[in-house]
């Protein structure tokens, strides 16, 4: 709709490095790894590594304005993909990818529709109209690109309670961001994945294996911890649901879950007896982990908090509206995910 | 027409998995593959099987063994309607079980467990008549107004096939469709079954908010409530609102207010919804007539096979090997009037006499086949049930 109407511009291109705007200009710019050597190099690779090391502790992306108005904050964010791709680490792709989806969102939300509009048409071909409703205009997008994108499946995410236009889902600005963060997340791990695909075509040089040693440094204390208290909570994990297994197994790879996904996780666990600091340890490989937030919300689900009510875990049929629902044989004959673990230590017993 | 050319084979043939089933053998034959047209054909007329199938998954490579390397483009979005998993009552009169632990049988639908020994060994036929096919019917009806209404999709790309058993499948075809995940299919039939629907948040957004999801002519959920509250109103009497949950406050409101509140739906005015839920269990009332609306509108297909992006589905144009039916293409504005006992029969009708050895029921397919333990009937008839092992064949 405003495919190539509108201004982008240096600035633009900074704060999206992945869209097609963006390569275009890296293109024009002929950067090469040997430039990384140089002077101007230096500031590049400590962006570089600032970036990742950001992702892993903030959990987000912060930029300094400095970098805003230049080609360097794009070769920054390309080198930084490289590094991942060396790696081999889909753990912190994932962390990664969450970050930099998390500060493409907050710009988002600040530009005018237009802009946000033009990325998604020109670099994820989305099909987006404009409807004007009670003299306001929205934009609807193409349903398939918005039950790709929706981050869980409940209430105004859920297509059945959506306004539909001849297969157009009527949005509002804040909600065309989220669905874009999703976009943004899949298609940085799309990047990583084909640079890993052409990383025997070109030879890593001194200063990549330095960033992704330093990366290193600070990345396996905190993967590791994470990776032990999973295995550890987990335990009987085989007589759990399969459901309640994917979750787990999700979680342990870093993946980001939906809060109907870590509702279900933590209720189940929760109610099987396992500690709130246990429950707590399981989300700390979330990309978006912030303990303080995590802890509250595991303790309000445990009863702890707020209404002093304590949680159930979802019944069979809410799973499977949430789309959790991953059902084996046993499945048919359960009805909550809690009757499973008891038919399944009895068939056991038997 | 000649059998061959009923066979109607998938575009991008060479893009697609094959699987059969066989008379003389268990199990299917999978990753079989064609490069076009007429090694499919050649394929069926040597091999004669039972049942054919294909893939509604492209692939780059449909003829590997394993999955992975197949490597998966896109998938058709399928809808398979099937009366097995309908709650009909025409059911309890043709399907019949047997407990093979403590020899319990029954007409009906099979119980999971034997209601006498508690045994889950039981074995059970089905039987399809008009009835089945009726209710399959209106369903199929439902998930193509939906895709064309409210999720816009073209008509033309739309195919419906007799599944030759006791269902309808629905292919679309449209190029967006293909790359759909299987989270986004399972939405897709969530939101067909009205699924997930929040009458709380429909409620508070149209009183609320400055776009209605509420709208006499909109094209989506919001547009069918709206309808099925105008015709819940229209037609209301004490007892029918008594019947869907409505409490006494809630019956004299609406009976009352009657022409008040068509004329406000009719005007795109809501705030009747308002003061019904501040009636003495005014919400809950409102409540359950919405859950009934959204009950009678919402669709029921077997959400499996339109989640397996790597399914197979029968090949239009083949006989389902249990009923001998042809897998036959229905055209949308004939759906109604589509009758599979003479449509889809493409075997000889020659009488044959066969020997009754299990339960049958009275009528099959428009014909009386009575109580006597030998029959003569023709012959698409006699392979059906021979395929339902309850008949033999009498030779000579």
């Amino acid at each position: 709709m405003y495919k190539g109407k509108i201004e982008f511009n240096e600035y633009d291109i900074a704060k999206y490095p992945f869209t097609i705007d963006a390569i275009k200009r890296l293109d024009e710019i002929g950067f090469t790894l040997e430039d990384l050597e140089s002077v101007v190099g230096g500031s590049i690779s400590e962006r570089v590594l600032e970036r990742i090391l950001n992702a892993i502790h903030k959990r987000t992306i912060t930029t300094d304005t400095r970098y805003l108005n230049s080609d360097d904050e794009i070769i920054a964010y390309y080198v930084a993909i490289m590094v991942l791709a060396v790696m081999r680490d889909p753990y912190l792709d994932r962390v990664y990818a969450v970050a930099e989806a998390k500060r493409a969102f907050e710009y988002l939300l600040h530009e005018p529709l237009e802009k946000i509009i033009y990325i998604s048409e020109k670099t994820f071909s989305w099909n987006i109209k404009l409807f004007t409703l009670s003299n306001t205009i929205y934009p609807a997008i193409y349903f398939t690109h918005f039950i790709s994108n929706v981050p869980e499946q409940r209430g105004l995410w859920k297509l059945a309670n959506r306004i539909i236009l001849n297969g157009y889902v009527v949005v509002n600005k804040n909600e065309l961001c989220r669905l874009m963060e999703s976009e943004i997340k899949r298609k940085i791990l799309l990047d990583i994945e084909n640079m890993r695909r052409q990383l025997d075509l070109f030879q890593t040089t001194r200063i990549i294996e330095e960033i992704v040693a330093r990366v290193r440094n600070e990345w396996a204390p905190l993967k590791k911890r994470a990776e032990m208290t999973i295995s550890a909570i987990a335990g009987k994990e085989h007589r759990y649901p399969p459901c309640i297994r994917r979750l787990l197994q999700l979680a342990r790879e870093g993946e980001n879950l939906s809060h109907a996904a870590r509702f279900a996780l933590a209720s189940f666990l929760l109610s099987i007896g396992k500690s709130v600091d246990d429950v707590v340890a399981i989300f700390s490989t979330a990309p978006d982990f912030n303990e303080s937030i995590a802890r509250y919300q595991v303790e309000h689900i445990a009863g702890l908090r707020g209404s002093r009510k304590k949680y159930l875990p979802f019944k069979c049929e809410n799973m499977r509206i949430y789309g959790l629902c991953y059902p084996d044989e046993l499945c048919e004959k359960v009805k909550h995910p809690l009757q499973y673990l008891r038919v399944k230590v009895k068939k056991n017993e038997r | 027409m000649r059998n061959a050319e009923r066979v109607k084979e998938p575009d991008m043939i060479a893009r697609r998995e094959f699987g059969f089933i066989y008379f003389n053998r268990k199990g299917m034959e999978r990753h079989v593959s064609f490069p076009n047209r007429e090694t499919l054909i050649d394929f069926i007329r040597n091999k004669y099987p039972k049942h054919a199938f294909y893939s509604t998954a492209y692939y780059t490579s449909p003829e590997v063994p394993t999955m992975d390397e197949k490597h998966w483009i896109g998938a058709e979005l399928v809808f398979d309607i099937d009366a097995d998993h309908l709650e009909i009552d025409c059911r309890k009169l043709h399907d019949y079980w047997k407990c093979s632990t403590c020899g319990r049988e029954e007409r009906g639908i099979a119980p999971s467990r034997c209601p006498s020994c508690g045994s889950d060994k039981i074995s059970s036929t089905s039987w399809v008549c008009p009835r089945c096919i009726d209710a399959a019917r209106e369903e199929c009806e439902k998930v193509v107004n939906m895709l064309v209404n409210d999720l816009g999709f073209s008509q033309k790309d739309i195919e419906i096939f007799f599944s030759g058993h006791r269902g309808f499948h629905i292919h679309l075809y449209d190029k967006r469709v293909y790359n759909i995940p299987q989270e986004g299919r399972r939405e897709i039939i969530s939101y067909l079954r009205g699924e997930g629907l929040d009458i709380a948040l429909l409620i508070e957004r149209t009183l609320n908010s400055s776009i209605k999801p509420l709208d006499l002519n909109g094209k989506c959920w919001g547009g069918r409530i709206a309808r099925g509250l105008y015709e819940v109103v229209l037609t209301s009497t004490e007892d029918y609102l008594k019947r869907l949950g409505a409490t006494a406050s809630v019956r004299r409101y609406i009976l009352t207010n009657k022409d008040k509140i068509l004329e406000s739906i009719e005007n795109s005015d809501w705030e009747f919804l308002r003061e019904i839920t501040r009636l003495r269990a005014g919400k809950k009332s409102l409540f359950k007539i919405i859950e009934h609306i959204v009950s009678k509108y919402s669709a029921e297909v077997d959400e499996r096979v339109t989640i397996d992006t790597r399914r197979l589905i029968r090949l239009p144009g083949t006989l389902h090997g249990k009923t001998g039916l042809e897998v036959v293409q229905v055209d949308i504005d004939e759906l109604w009037t589509f009758n599979p006992f003479e449509e889809a029969i493409v075997l000889d009708s020659e009488p044959v006499e066969v020997e009754i050895v299990g339960n049958i029921p009275e009528r099959l397919w428009n014909i009386e086949l009575g109580k006597s333990s030998r029959l003569r009937v023709p012959l698409y008839l006699a392979i059906y049930l021979i395929n339902n092992g309850v008949a033999k064949l009498r030779r000579g």
